[in-house]
């Protein structure tokens, strides 16, 4: 009983004392209107708190009648500056837009073209895009990646698929350029990578230096052709030495490709790295061990081993209704691996199968 | 079309029957189904962002207060999303079909098109199958995609022991009729019921009914079977076939189940899923008209089909009539995506 008496009665005095501090606060804010008169009564209030201080050795201060002598209820004394200042509270919310309205660096980002409704499911990144400013944080990098070569309808897209890139410095962002020019990558190249793969960026040199590195030792590609890959297919940086490696075994060990052969494929068709290995073992069972394609026309068109399998069998199996399938280029009537995955519907129809899309549509919903 | 969006979303109302294809799941076409109209719809003319009353001017600095209206950036597409999300879109399946069967799928769309959609699952239709069945060996899930778990010898089996193991099938279930209907077989109630019409099932979740098996082809080791059936679902059916096989002392597995018909939407009104998209849903929909008080297809019914010919190719005169592909099993693909362009 005594443990719960004295802890209610310290809990009075904590709830005196918090009342107290916030008057306190808000009496600092509200002033008079004359000059001299603020003065003369803030130091009064200052030499009153000074001495409830001394008296009472807790950090809480004490209520006192002389403090609220200005604010009468009826009188005419207003703050106007703080009425100026006067609005509803900012309450917790689930998204930016409860905010946006007073935010002029974020009506700004929205103004560019920056999509919040993406970047806001990611919370940190929406607790970060907060507290920016934007001449202090974002204006430098704004005008830094225009004179990189991004157009100024393009930056909206950029920012939304790279919104930490206001966390780097530029002088890093220099000397991450500086490294590709240093591998003798081309000014088109450079602005290539950063168009096609906006997240280029936040890469540190170290974690780009090693995916280079892996990437031309385990397909044993030139110089050239890593410039190539990269240039075009900038994505594949994104991915680590095991995926490499999980890729090259299937190339090499379960489809039975020569070296040479796997750097063709991986130099014409690097979206095979996107792809996981099931996928790509899969189209190259349905064509070479189903259907018979030899193993140097997969080479000379390796996009074939991207596409999709849904697709791939329609086609095939429609070929094969119409008994125009024919995967042996030798003999007449040879359909391409290009007509099959590359060129689109119509065209496919009308080169190869020779009929009509209203007999394929039909086709396809018989089965 | 309009190039309003709320002038479609408003036409979006009414039941749209969509064809399932083999190796896709229903969920996976739903979610496309909804992707690409929520998609038109937002490159069409939406509702503009508002403005909202701003009152300007410090007090402290004695200015006058001016009252202007500005953009509320809390009703931009880019900070609340975009107009027409996928969960405003409402999609109701009124049939179920598993990953290996294609077929027939009516879906409402919009409030009273789902309304209409489940008072057309309450009616219980009837629904036509054409199921393909392959004898010889049995798997784990009775269909082409599970274990092989035996395997027997067939060559013994004829056209006329199948159609007699099938006939006695069809005849038991026709007893059956009479049981799930509630009326005595001899009495005066069930004559007069059944001089209406079809005997239905008085119940609608009461046991699965085959009204007639027929024997379409028959080229050993495929045989294919037309049914008319009654609250039935995918593993049903394929549990038939496998019980067809034990009847003719081999074994046999469904590698193809295909719904032809459900109620009167039949596969030549489906369209493909990657066919869809705001156009062409809304010019096959099927919508509830209140003065005829029936579903009625819109005015402009061949417009698609022209449109197709027009950007694609023209039409042959006589159509061509396809056998059904039966060289397609065995293989499996995990990987379900559509392509819109390719297919």
């Amino acid at each position: 009983m005594i443990g719960r008496c004295l802890r209610l009665n310290g809990f009075k005095e904590i709830v005196k004392n918090v009342s107290n501090q916030s008057f306190c606060s808000s009496l600092a804010v509200i002033k008079n209107n004359e000059l001299s008169n603020v003065e003369t009564s803030q130091l009064e209030k200052q030499k009153i708190i000074e001495e409830l201080i001394s008296k009472n050795t807790d950090e809480y201060l004490v209520y006192d009648k002389r403090l609220d002598a200005n604010l009468a209820p009826f009188s005419d004394k207003v703050d106007l500056e703080y009425l100026d200042d006067l609005m509803p509270p900012l309450n917790a919310t689930f998204n930016l837009a409860h905010y946006i309205n007073r935010m002029p660096t974020l009506q700004r980002l929205v103004d560019l073209g920056v999509n919040l409704y993406v970047l806001e499911q990611d919370r940190e990144i929406a607790q970060y895009l907060i507290r920016l400013d934007f001449n202090r944080d974002i204006k430098q990098h704004l005008l830094y990646l225009k004179s990189l070569g991004i157009e100024d309808d393009a930056l909206g897209t950029w920012i939304t698929c790279n919104p930490l890139i206001f966390r780097e410095s530029i002088e890093n962002l220099n000397i991450r350029l500086e490294y590709l020019k240093s591998k003798k990558f081309t000014q088109e190249m450079i602005q290539m990578i950063l168009i096609r793969y906006p997240p280029f960026l936040s890469f540190t040199v170290k974690r780009v230096d090693t995916a280079l590195g892996f990437l031309q030792r385990e397909f044993r590609l030139t110089g050239n052709d890593v410039r190539q890959i990269i240039s075009h297919h900038p994505k594949v940086i994104h991915f680590t030495h095991l995926r490499y490696k999980a890729i090259s075994f299937a190339l090499k060990e379960v489809m039975g490709f020569s070296g040479d052969q796997i750097r063709k494929i991986i130099v014409g068709a690097p979206s095979c790295i996107y792809r996981d290995c099931p996928h790509l073992e899969k189209t190259f069972d349905l064509l070479h061990e189903r259907n018979g394609y030899s193993r140097e026309l997969i080479v000379n068109s390796p996009y074939c081993l991207t596409a999709q399998l849904s697709m791939l069998v329609a086609r095939i199996n429609y070929l094969k209704l119409l008994n125009l399938f024919q995967p042996d280029p030798k003999k007449p009537c040879f359909t391409a691996l290009d007509d099959l995955c590359v060129v689109s519907l119509p065209v496919f129809i009308e080169k190869c199968a020779k009929t009509s899309v209203l007999d394929f549509i039909k086709y396809t919903k018989s089965c | 079309m309009t190039s309003c969006a709320i002038t479609a979303y408003k036409a979006l109302n009414g039941i749209l029957c969509v064809y399932k294809p083999s190796r896709i799941g229903l969920s996976s076409i739903s979610e496309r189904i909804r992707k690409v109209i929520a998609g038109d719809l937002n490159s069409m003319e939406t509702r503009p962002v508002s403005s909202r009353v701003v009152i300007d001017g410090l007090l402290s600095r004695d200015e006058n207060l001016t009252v202007r209206t500005v953009m509320n950036y809390a009703d931009h597409p880019l900070v609340v999303g975009p107009r027409y999300q996928l969960k405003d879109i409402r999609l109701f399946s009124v049939h179920t079909l598993d990953w290996m069967s294609s077929g027939v799928i009516p879906f409402g769309i919009g409030a009273s098109g789902c309304y209409h959609a489940r008072k057309l699952q309450r009616s219980n239709p009837i629904r036509c199958y054409e199921v393909t069945g392959r004898l010889g060996y049995a798997t784990a899930s009775f269909d082409f995609s599970g274990e092989v778990r035996e395997k027997s010898t067939y060559e013994h089996v004829t056209r006329g022991k199948l159609e007699s193991v099938l006939n006695k099938m069809e005849s038991n279930h026709q007893t059956l009729m009479y049981t799930t209907a509630a009326v005595d077989i001899g009495s005066q109630e069930a004559y007069e019921i059944a001089s209406k019409g079809l005997l239905r099932p008085a119940h609608r979740k009461s046991m699965p009914i085959i009204y007639s098996i027929k024997l379409i082809e028959f080229k050993p080791p495929d045989f294919t079977v037309e049914l008319q059936v009654v609250n039935e679902w995918p593993i049903f059916l394929k549990r038939m076939v496998h019980e067809i096989g034990i009847k003719l002392k081999t074994n046999a597995t469904c590698i193809r189940l295909r719904c032809t018909r459900f109620g009167k939407y039949t596969v030549d009104d489906a369209l493909l899923p990657f066919h869809i998209d705001l156009e062409s849903a809304i010019n096959s929909l099927e919508y509830y008209d209140l003065k005829q008080k029936k579903f009625v297809r819109p005015v402009n019914e061949d417009k698609f089909d022209d449109d197709f010919n027009d950007s694609f190719e023209e039409e042959p005169e006589e159509a061509m009539t396809f056998k059904f592909e039966q060289d397609a099993d065995g293989w499996v693909d995990n990987d379900c995506h559509f392509d819109a362009d390719r297919i």
